[in-house]
């Protein structure tokens, strides 16, 4: 009872001593501030964190609902952009489409010239018919006709072959200076002098189908003992000006009535509606087979061809009484003659 | 009752947080004045001396966390000038604001002197000698400055009332 008064009387002494040994007690153990601090701060975030993912989901929640409305903008405008740049290329594109075709094409017909050495072709484009208005009425009755960019000042004659690179596409039947009409293949007034691949005796006219609608055309004058087979190449026969063994189409059927002719029907390689350019052949220079009358298919060398020289087998310079035996390549009327 | 120490423990509390962040913008050569020991002063005075041990040990704490010195540093120097300043302000005879600020400006020199006194016995290599010289001296006076404003705060806060001494300030 005593004690509990003096107690109450001393208090504040007493919390006095408290606090001070509490105090001494920690400067002894040298506890600084920042374990508190920190574990503040961790409690802090123990207790904040779901709170932070909250506002984290809210708020973005919320950037998302506000993107809807402030991202329609910058996407109209985005889209709005890139649809004029699309419209700005696409005819680019287009354009670069054309040129790359054409370049082709270019090169197409420059490698057709090159491998074709011996014939003298001229390019010539395929104009409309409106060009030359007093023929048109004639020649516009007539199916198959094309009328092309070169005549008479540049060197085109009547019955000049027009071919394209894939073969024969027709004949030169009528020559204006600037113009010249080209009879196709699907012209009934086409008539080419052709003959069989697989046998150059076997002889043929080819005559154009007369339709625009039919590009079959028909083989006339083949002898009934002459065998014509269905995929047999038909070749041109080669005439004047006309140059020899160059390919217009493929065999598709053969009629033979008992008649003396047989009749074929020829599936043309070239396609004259096809393209813009053909080739006008002004003269088709003949192989020396040709020129010498030799058959090309006995173009096989008599002797055979020298061996190319080797100087290391060749023999020493002491040994070498005899030369090299050179084959001798006169004809025989040359070498035997009197 | 618990309004009376709720709001007594936001004042003490807010005057440490203060004294650590804020209180740097109106540091004159490194020298700031201690809101917390003005209000272990004044509640010293105005209440008595447990009420102001409290303070000390509140707003010590505080201190010792923000400053990160050992705990009870601030503490163990609050607490003791609360104590003394409590028995102290019971013998005064006067309430003239400049008494009140000289009794600051001593508690302030006395706390500065056991302030460097525990650190150098923590660590001799502390210049004891200027600390005293550059930093407590100057922060009394500093401290002092800063009496009468703070305590009519104080007054006008908690409408010091005579019943609340009386009650020694805890249980009301």
């Amino acid at each position: 009872m005593q004690l509990s008064r003096r107690i109450r009387e001393n208090r504040p002494t007493i919390v006095l001593v408290v606090l001070v040994s509490l105090s001494l007690v920690s400067l002894a153990s040298g506890t600084r501030g920042n374990i508190i601090s920190n574990a503040v701060a961790t409690a802090g975030s123990v207790i904040a964190y779901p709170f932070l993912r909250t506002f984290d989901a809210i708020g973005g929640g919320v950037n998302y609902a506000v993107g809807f409305v402030v991202a329609y903008d910058s996407s109209r405008k985005e889209a709005t952009e890139l649809r004029e740049q699309v419209n700005k290329l696409v005819p680019r594109i287009a354009d670069h489409d054309a040129i790359y075709q054409e370049n082709q094409r270019l090169k197409g017909l420059l490698g057709f010239i090159e491998s074709q050495p011996r014939l003298d072709l001229t390019a010539a484009k395929t104009v409309a018919l409106s060009q030359d208005p007093i023929a048109a009425a004639k020649i516009s009755s007539s199916a198959g006709v094309l009328v092309v960019n070169r005549g008479s000042i540049h060197g085109i004659e009547p019955a000049m072959c027009a071919m394209t690179k894939d073969g024969v596409a027709g004949i030169v039947i009528d020559v204006r200076p600037t113009l010249s009409y080209v009879a196709t293949l699907h012209s009934d007034r086409c008539q080419i002098g052709a003959m069989i691949g697989r046998d150059k005796r076997v002889r043929a006219t080819v005559h154009g189908s007369g339709s625009d609608f039919s590009h079959i055309c028909r083989l006339e004058h083949i002898d009934t003992k002459d065998v014509v087979r269905v995929g047999d190449e038909v070749l041109t026969a080669g005439s004047g000006i006309f140059p020899a063994e160059y390919p217009i189409g493929t065999i598709v059927e053969v009629e033979n009535s008992g008649s003396l002719f047989q009749v074929a029907y020829m599936e043309p390689y070239a396609d004259p509606y096809s393209v813009d350019e053909i080739f006008l052949v002004k003269r088709a220079q003949p192989t020396l087979m040709e020129m010498s009358g030799q058959d090309p298919a006995a173009n096989q060398p008599v002797v055979p061809e020298p061996e190319p020289l080797d100087m290391a087998s060749r023999p020493k310079r002491n040994d070498d009484k005899a030369a090299f035996a050179l084959p001798d390549t006169r004809s025989i009327q040359e070498r035997y003659a009197p | 009752m618990i309004r009376r120490n709720v709001l007594w423990f936001i004042t003490v509390v807010v005057a440490a947080l203060v004294q650590t962040t804020w209180v740097e913008q109106i540091a004159v050569s490194r020298v700031v004045p201690d809101l917390t020991l003005l209000t272990v002063v004044y509640f010293a005075m105005a209440i008595g001396e447990e009420r102001a041990m409290y303070t000390g040990v509140l707003g010590g704490v505080i201190l010792d966390i923000a400053s990160n010195e050992t705990i009870g540093h601030f503490v163990l120097c609050y607490v003791i000038v609360g104590y003394t300043v409590a028995r102290i302000s019971a013998r005064m005879m006067t309430e003239h604001p400049a008494a009140k600020a000289i009794l600051v400006f001593c508690a302030a020199i006395a706390f500065g002197l056991l302030w460097v006194a525990v650190a150098y016995v923590q660590d001799p290599s502390v210049a004891a000698l200027n600390n005293i010289v550059a930093r407590v001296v100057p922060g009394a006076f500093y401290t002092a400055l800063f009496t009468p404003v703070l305590f009519f705060a104080m007054d006008r806060l908690f409408k010091r009332r005579k019943e609340w001494k009386l009650s020694g300030g805890l249980i009301g």
